[in-house]
């Protein structure tokens, strides 16, 4: 934990996703408390770009842009992060426990990810969304992250099933720790990389695949997200017209959290990665200690 | 786990192999015997050696004990009764096993005081958070890594060869067992420590009456330290018997070679230069060899040898699995001859 703090790139993509976070949830409270309101029609300002009363310029019915944005991150960011959870528990819990116990356990679930693999997953999440008339975000946040877990699990197994062989593991065996202590406490921690990975490329895909829905028609029309601000600003012809400040601002919002999200990844590999810092450490060390034996050298000769 | 009393062994191998699948020179699927038909008894209270060259299956043995590895073949056996199927806790309870590698056998991402503190908690979870605190402040002292407290906090990355070796010590001895199987406990340590930590295994042994098997390539510190040495070569136990005659006064022609081969100036009998063959050439336990394993490096070998496998043969105090003993100085043969013998 400690470790983590201290890596710049760690930092700075968890305060963009904590803002986001904190956007989603005080957002709403926030808009009425500036006396804005995401649906209300200001019939005196269509389509306008960015001004002092309009920060973000309002849209084709005059709504204003910014209330919306700010109020769409919530729809946006549970989808994503419900959808990031489910994938990744149901990977982490079903790669170690195959990679772990191994034998008819692994065999089994192996061929049940198999198939599950070839599932296409947004077909199905089109279909699903088809039937399902106005899926609320939740569902579609349900479906994307049980759909999104086989190809995860799968590496988690992989890895999991290396520790297993490792000589700590079999220490940890023989001085009696139970299997799932050993799974949870002591290999778990070696797979923070490809875990946080694959919660941040869930938690990305889910945001994405809520957009991409919206942006069909197939999402919840009722409500205010991203993902509906984008479609609408589509079907009125906004990119058609170069009315940037109608689609940039949610589609910047996605690439930012898509950029912390990456962030976080190459910051969580420095750390997991201990051969990354030791070489490092190791090498430093051995330059000073060789810049020493020269300047040493130097004095005596 | 009960526990008979009586002065049978704490621990012992019966007639026990362990099998892995292997590859020949050819890349042919073959059985490779790492453990062939082992007997090892371990009393209460004695340090067995364990010596053998590289691949002679020392550490297999040891796994073996430590249940890590099924028999494939015999028994192991803890106070006289058969392991397979037992619960393992209470097994670890009383045995443990000491890693040859310590740059494996710890967790990387864990403290010295997560690695101790958990195998203190298994086996006493009464035990408060400070007592564990003091015991592993104590165990870290036992070791000599000390001041302690500069260590206790630390991960194992931050730590030397050595250093994590004697973690790796304090761990097996955190749990206070009856019985350690020490993988080369010292192979990293430099020669004050070394000597430092064989007391230490001394000491444990004189005051807890643990019992000890110390596996090892250092004759010398084998002779410091054991009452009994085996010899094991290319999977099988070749010879053993008490320390200083198997030292002193080597049978097997093995053993004499590896004797001849460590330098050892207390030697009491070196073994002539010209009569040793050449030390590198390994045992590979998955060649197929008829007869005698050891035959085809033997500088005594006859025609038997190729022929037939020898039994265990007793002579003075000592066993020794080699034809040259045939009824030459004992004529009472070693209690599992009938069925360690294959036609
Ligand atoms: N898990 C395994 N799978 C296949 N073969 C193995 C396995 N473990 C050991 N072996 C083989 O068994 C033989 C004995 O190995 P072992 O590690 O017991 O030797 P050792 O006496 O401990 O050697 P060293 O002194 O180098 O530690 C070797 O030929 C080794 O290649
Ligand atoms: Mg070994």
């Amino acid at each position: 934990m400690d470790r983590l703090l201290r890596n710049p790139k760690v930092v700075i993509g968890l305060a963009i996703l904590a803002f986001f976070v904190l956007v989603a949830i005080f957002g709403p409270w926030l808009i009425s408390a500036l006396g804005l309101n995401p649906r209300a029609v200001d019939d005196g300002a269509i389509a306008t770009p960015p001004s002092a009363d309009h920060w973000l310029g309002t849209n084709n019915t005059g709504q204003d842009l910014f209330a919306q944005l700010v109020v769409g991150a919530r729809g946006s960011v549970v989808v994503g992060a419900l959808a990031g959870t489910i994938a990744t528990v149901m990977a982490v819990a079903v790669g170690t426990t195959s990679g772990y116990l191994g034998g008819t356990a692994d065999r089994t679930i192996n061929a049940i990810v198999n198939v599950l693999m070839t599932l296409p997953g947004f077909a199905l999440l089109f279909i699903i969304a088809g039937y399902v008339q106005n899926a609320g975000y939740i569902l579609i946040a349900l479906v994307i992250g049980l759909l999104g877990w086989p190809g995860g699990a799968r590496s988690i197994r992989a890895q999991t099933l290396s520790l297993r062989n490792r000589d700590f593991t079999s220490a940890l065996r023989t001085t009696g720790e139970s299997t799932w202590r050993i799974i949870l406490v002591e290999v778990i921690p070696h797979l923070g990389g490809v875990i946080s990975a694959m919660f941040l490329s869930a938690l990305v895909g889910g945001i994405f695949a809520e957009s991409s829905l919206a942006f069909l028609g197939l999402g919840d029309t009722s409500g205010i997200t991203w993902g509906t601000m984008i479609a609408q600003a589509q079907s009125s012809g906004a990119i058609l017209r170069g009315q940037w400040w109608y689609f940039l601002p949610p589609g910047l919002c996605i690439a930012i959290i898509g950029f912390a999200t990456a962030l976080i990844n190459f910051g969580l590999d420095e750390i997991t990665n201990p051969k990354l810092n030791s070489s490092l450490a190791a090498r430093t060390r051995r330059f000073n200690a060789d810049l020493a034996r020269a300047n040493g050298r130097k004095v005596t000769a | 786990m009960t526990r008979t009393t009586g002065s049978g062994p704490v621990l012992s191998a019966d007639q026990l192999s362990i099998i892995f699948d292997g590859k020949d020179a050819a890349g042919h699927a073959v059985e490779v015997r790492a453990c062939n038909k082992v007997s090892l008894d371990l009393h209460a209270g004695e340090i067995v050696a364990l010596v053998g060259e590289s691949g002679s299956g020392k550490t297999t043995l040891a796994r073996a004990f430590a249940r890590i590895f099924a028999p494939d073949e015999g028994e192991i056996r803890f106070h006289g009764e058969r392991i397979t199927g037992r619960p393992k806790r209470s097994f670890y309870r009383h045995v443990q096993l000491v890693y040859q590698d310590p740059f494996a056998s710890l967790n990387s991402l864990k403290t010295i005081r997560h690695i101790l503190g958990r195998t203190i908690r298994i086996h006493k979870p009464e035990l408060t958070r400070s007592e564990v605190t003091a015991q592993i402040l104590q165990l870290l002292e036992m070791v000599a890594l000390t001041p302690a407290e500069d260590y206790i906090d630390r991960f194992p990355s931050s730590l030397s060869g050595g250093q994590r070796q004697r973690i790796s010590i304090a761990r097996a001895l955190a749990v206070e067992p009856d019985v350690i199987l020490a993988d080369e406990p010292t192979s990293m340590l430099d020669v004050s420590i070394r000597l430092d930590v064989l007391n230490l295994l001394d000491a444990i042994r004189r005051e807890r009456g643990v019992t000890i098997l110390y596996i090892t390539h250092d004759i010398a510190s084998a002779r410091y330290v054991s009452d009994r040495m085996c010899v094991m070569y290319s999977g099988e136990l070749v010879e053993s018997g008490p320390t200083e005659e198997v030292v002193s006064n080597p049978r097997h022609p093995y053993t004499q070679l590896l004797l001849a081969s460590a330098p050892d100036p207390s030697r009491t009998k070196p073994a002539e230069p010209g009569d040793t063959p050449d030390v590198d050439e390994p045992a590979d336990p998955s060649q197929a060899i008829s007869g005698c394993r050891f035959n085809p490096r033997c500088p005594a070998v006859m025609d038997r040898c190729t022929a037939e496998k020898p039994p265990l043969f007793t002579v003075g105090e000592q066993q020794v699995k080699c034809w040259l003993y045939d009824g030459v100085e004992a004529p009472t043969r070693a209690r599992s001859t009938d069925e360690e013998h294959r036609p």
